[in-house]
């Protein structure tokens, strides 16, 4: 095959030496992993797997795949790839907005930065070139500031800024990216090790005149392409503009079936029912605190909530966007259900660069530690001007307390001699649903490559939304094979790189023949399945490499012994069970790729 | 019996959070959603498919936290005192 639709076009950038390489894609690997998370994670294993996450040798990895920035919608993302300095794994984290389109304008597939600059420093991308700068006087701002101070100097509309704030500088270590539109690669850390690196920005200036278009016999397999994917979300129950529970309410329509259910994580999961979850939901927060429903790249649906505080301590915090995972994470995981307060802390986060999940689970496991008397001068459950306090200290490293939370929860809880405090796997922590009320997730958070999350493979859909399929959220018996389906999905689609929630109205058929239209040759539904397999296992085999074998797909002790409450009262994980049945149909050998499955996907 | 409603659903019952509907001790969820339907017709097409015969596809109901989808569907007998739980489609992450 050649490479229709790619821009062919990496740039490698060794900032010790402050040097750019420019080199085409790889064709086999372009063929086998696609792009933005499938290559991405293939840079990284080719840079090896003894490498120290914030040593100069990690390489840090903005990766588009072949549909970024094309008319095809929920086109508009990119992949943050590194070794993570939260997990040890591999990792990859994903932004929508427009950054990722105008990198892809500006004639990049992906820029691989390694080394460290000997100072502050900004990467300028434009017309397939990159060029380095001093970015002393912009060190220590926030991210919008630095935004700001970006597209005011590189022009303005058609500049995208990603940019890492005080977290990331001072090596929080679930510091995340930022661009202008207040998207993240929120988990991982990417931002820790940007900020190891002395890169403050990637500022890409790209004009929608240089997006990919197909040549005339590819325009109407193309056209037929974008068009199924357009109807499929303009039609989906869930994704339909200004009607789908997701268009209206945005990620945080969950929070109320979430807890209706008892899979809500709350006081860091000692109930998994909170009763005043209603008030930070997203039908009252529609209500009460919209302002305006941003959207992304080619995206109708417009997910994306930005709030506005009008009254009390918080009075004045604009800020978006209200997801579900932030509005749990700092709200009913803490036991605290204030949506000003979570506003402000959203804030925080976005102008700190730093990732709401991590940073809600490291308040809650400090909340646990104070009422258990491991931590003095801690924190009290649901205190939230204590929250807005010590955020400020974790971003700035500004105290000995904010310090040790800054290592994430795993961390801190080690720290604080309390490991099982943490609700963490593999050093990263859960995301908004409890392992004991929906069997999957929980099987995923164990089983995840890059640690405890939901976006590997998001069993929830067909758990208790019924899609495709309905499956009982309750029973343990089948979640191995659900759950390989969606991992495998979805490593397709952010290989691609298309937005989750394209997953609502969409299955690999059509993942199929958008990706057809755009490389110029067929591509079955079923090799679509088979290039997220191989991502997979290629992840898989990388965090091999570093150690993580038997007994490391585990969840925290608390989900398998500790019953649930609510809608899910009595429940406990089956994670043996379940973890059986999942390395049968992986193939795998406790968790370990064998070397015939390798061979079998083409990875060896 | 008390039935919650929401997202969508709400502005289909003029905004209320709940409503009650008649129920007896034993009758079928289909039984009480259709009567729910006959008394918010605006909710016709949300919750049911024609003639009532099945749930929309992604739409849930819940009794003690459990969809009846878990259950026996809109054949799941009711006590008098439950309560449904009613949510158009929706999902996030």
């Amino acid at each position: 095959m050649g490479l229709t639709g790619y821009a062919d076009h990496v740039a490698r950038i060794d900032l010790t030496a402050g040097s750019v390489m420019y080199e085409g894609l790889n064709v086999d690997d372009a063929r086998k992993y696609v792009g933005a998370r499938g290559l991405g994670v293939k840079y990284v294993f080719d840079n090896g797997p003894a490498v120290e996450p914030l040593s100069p040798d990690n390489v840090l990895c903005f990766v588009n795949g072949p549909l970024t920035g094309s008319p095809i919608s929920m086109s508009g993302r990119l992949a943050v790839c590194t070794k993570s300095p939260l997990t040890g794994t591999v990792t990859d984290s994903h932004m929508g907005g427009w950054s990722a389109a105008r990198l892809r304008w500006a004639g990049f597939d992906a820029l691989i930065f390694r080394g460290r600059a000997n100072r502050p420093i900004y990467a300028l991308c434009e017309n397939g070139q990159v060029s380095l700068h001093d970015a002393s006087e912009l060190w220590g701002l926030t991210t919008r500031r630095t935004v700001q101070l970006l597209q005011e100097r590189h022009g303005g509309a058609k500049v995208s800024v990603m940019a890492i704030g005080p977290a990331g500088e001072h090596q929080v270590r679930f510091a995340a990216i930022m661009n202008e539109n207040d998207r993240a690669a929120g988990r991982g850390g990417t931002g820790c090790v940007m900020g190891a690196k002395n890169l403050k920005a990637v500022v890409a200036v790209g004009d929608i005149a240089n997006q990919w278009k197909p040549d005339p016999d590819g325009k109407e397999d193309f056209e037929a392409a974008r068009k199924t994917g357009l109807k499929a979300i303009m039609d989906g129950p869930l994704t339909k503009p200004r009607k789908g529970g997701l268009s209206l309410y945005g990620t945080n329509v969950l929070m109320n079936i979430v807890n209706e259910i008892g899979a809500l994580p709350t006081r860091n999961g000692q109930t998994t029912h909170h009763a005043a979850a209603e008030a930070i939901s997203g039908e009252a927060i529609r209500e009460q605190f919209l302002v305006e429903e941003p959207t992304c790249h080619a995206c109708p649906v417009a997910c994306k909530k930005l709030v506005e505080i009008k009254e009390g301590p918080y009075a004045g915090v604009r800020t978006e966007s209200f997801e579900y995972e932030t509005a749990w994470a700092l709200g009913s995981n803490c036991d605290m259900a204030d949506p000003g307060a979570i506003a402000k802390l959203l804030d925080q986060c976005n102008e700190y660069g730093m990732d709401t999940i991590e940073l809600g689970n490291v308040m809650s496991m400090a909340m646990e530690a104070s009422e258990l008397g491991v931590l003095k001068e801690g924190i009290a459950w649901g205190d939230s001007a204590r929250m807005v306090q010590l955020t400020d200290e974790i971003a700035h490293a500004g105290s000995p307390l904010g310090q040790v939370l800054a290592r994430g929860a795993a961390g801190a809880a080690r720290t604080l001699g309390r490991p099982d405090l943490a609700n963490s796997v593999k050093g990263q922590a859960i995301p908004a649903y409890d392992p004991r009320g929906i069997k999957g997730i929980g099987l995923g958070y164990a089983t995840s490559n890059r640690g405890a999350c939901h976006l590997r493979g998001y069993t929830v859909a067909s758990e208790v939304a019924g899609i495709p399929v309905q499956t009982d959220r309750l029973k343990p018996e089948g979640k191995g094979e659900l759950l390989k389906i969606f991992q495998d999905l979805h490593a397709a689609s952010d290989s691609l790189d298309l937005c989750k929630f394209s997953a609502f109205s969409m299955g690999a058929d059509e993942y199929a023949q958008m990706y057809s239209a755009v490389v110029g040759h067929v591509v079955s539904a079923e090799e679509i399945m088979q290039i997220g397999e191989r991502v997979y296992n290629l992840e898989r085999y990388y965090n091999n490499k570093v150690g993580f074998r038997e007994g490391s797909d585990y969840l925290p002790k608390r989900f398998v012994t500790e019953p649930a409450t609510g809608g899910s009262a009595g429940q406990v994980s089956e994670l043996d069970q379940m973890l059986q049945e999942y390395y049968q149909v992986r193939g795998w050998v406790n968790g370990v790729v064998p070397e015939e499955k390798l061979k079998e996907l083409e990875i060896i | 019996m008390n039935i919650r409603l929401y997202a969508t659903l709400r502005p289909l019952v003029g905004g209320a959070r709940s409503v009650t509907v008649p129920a007896d001790d034993g009758e079928s969820a289909g039984a009480v959603l259709s009567r729910l339907i006959e008394q918010y017709p605006a909710l016709t097409g949300e919750i049911l498919a024609s003639a009532g015969s099945r749930l929309l596809p992604h739409v849930q109901v819940f009794v003690a936290g459990r969809s009846i989808r878990d259950l026996q569907g809109l054949a799941t007998f009711l006590k008098g005192t439950d309560e449904l739980v009613i949510f158009p489609p929706v999902a996030g992450g």
